[in-house]
C-alpha cells in the first residue's frame, strides 16, 4: 500500500470520522437527557398542581363544615 | 507549505483581535494559543531561512500550548481535571536533555495529543450532562480533530523516520494541509462564539 493512502486513512480519514460521530453521539445523548430533564419537570409541576388542587379540596370542606356548624350552632 | 499556514492562522487571529473585548475569558486563552501559532509560525519560517533547523521553535511551541490550553479548558469547564496537560512541559525539558533540539518532539507531540484528546472528551462529556453551545462543541472538536490527526501522524512519522525521507515530506504537507483547514475551523467557530455573545448583549 502506498504511503500517500496510509497517511490519508489514518490521519485525515479516520480523525475525522471519529469526531464527527463523537460530537453526533454528545449530541444526541445531550437531546436525550435534556428531553428526560424536561420530562421529569414536567411531572413535577403536574404534581405540584395536583396537590395545590387537593389542597383547595380540603379547604373548601372544612369551611363548608364550618358554615354547618355555624348554622347548627344558632339554631 | 509556510505560506499556506501563515496565512491561515491569520484568520482566528484578525477574527479574535477585532473582538477580543467581546469575548470570554477561556476564549481569550484560546485566542493567546493562536498568536502563539502565529508567533511559531513566523519565527519556525525564519529559522528555517536562516539556519536550516527550525525543531526548537516546535519545542518552544508545545510546552507554552500545553499550559496555555490547560489554563483555557481549566476555566472553560471549571474543573481541575485539564491541569494532565501541564506534564507535557516537563515531558519536553526531558526530551530536549536527553535528544538535544535538533530531532523531532515526537514523545512530546505524542503525550501533548493524547491528554488533548483526553480533556476534549471529557469537555463533550461535560457539554452532553450540562448545557450545550453549537460554537463550543465546534471548537473543541476541530481541537481533538486536529490532536487525533496529529497523534496519528507523529505515530507513522515515527514508524517511517528510518526509511525514507520523501515519504516523510508527504507527511509534512498533509499534515500542514490539515493544519490549515482547522486553522480556517477555528477563525469560523471563533466567529459564530463571538456572534452568540454579541446577540446575547443586544
Amino acid at each position: 500500500m502506498d504511503v500517500d493512502k496510509i497517511v490519508l486513512i489514518s490521519a485525515v480519514l479516520i480523525p475525522f470520522l471519529a469526531t464527527v460521530s463523537i460530537m453526533l453521539i454528545v449530541y444526541v445523548g445531550h437531546r436525550k437527557l435534556t428531553h428526560t430533564k424536561e420530562q421529569f419537570r414536567e411531572k413535577e409541576k403536574l404534581d405540584q398542581q395536583l396537590i395545590q388542587s387537593m389542597g383547595r379540596v380540603i379547604q373548601n370542606q372544612d369551611r363548608s363544615l364550618e358554615q354547618y356548624r355555624e348554622i347548627f350552632n344558632e339554631d | 507549505m509556510i505560506y499556506i499556514l501563515l496565512s491561515t492562522i491569520i484568520v482566528p487571529v484578525l477574527i479574535g483581535t477585532f473582538r477580543f473585548s467581546l469575548l470570554p475569558k477561556y476564549a481569550r486563552m484560546m485566542m493567546y494559543y493562536f498568536y502563539l501559532c502565529l508567533i511559531t509560525e513566523i519565527v519556525s519560517f525564519a529559522f528555517a531561512k536562516m539556519y536550516g533547523n527550525n525543531m526548537v521553535v516546535h519545542h518552544f511551541y508545545i510546552a507554552i500550548a500545553a499550559i496555555i490550553l490547560s489554563q483555557a479548558y481549566e476555566e472553560l469547564l471549571d474543573s481541575v481535571f485539564p491541569r494532565i496537560l501541564l506534564i507535557v512541559p516537563v515531558i519536553v525539558a526531558v526530551e530536549v536533555a536527553l535528544y538535544g533540539t535538533s530531532t523531532f518532539n515526537s514523545l512530546s507531540s505524542t503525550i501533548f495529543n493524547s491528554c488533548m484528546i483526553l480533556t476534549c472528551l471529557y469537555a463533550f462529556y461535560r457539554m452532553m450532562i450540562g448545557s450545550l453551545s453549537l460554537p463550543l462543541v465546534l471548537i473543541n472538536g476541530v481541537f481533538m480533530f486536529y490532536s487525533l490527526s496529529s497523534g496519528f501522524f507523529f505515530f507513522t512519522a515515527k514508524a517511517l523516520q528510518e526509511n525514507d525521507i520523501d515519504q516523510m515530506m508527504v507527511l509534512f504537507g498533509i499534515h500542514a494541509y490539515i493544519n490549515a483547514i482547522t486553522n480556517i475551523a477555528y477563525g469560523i467557530c471563533l466567529w459564530m462564539l463571538i456572534k452568540s455573545f454579541s446577540s446575547q448583549r443586544s
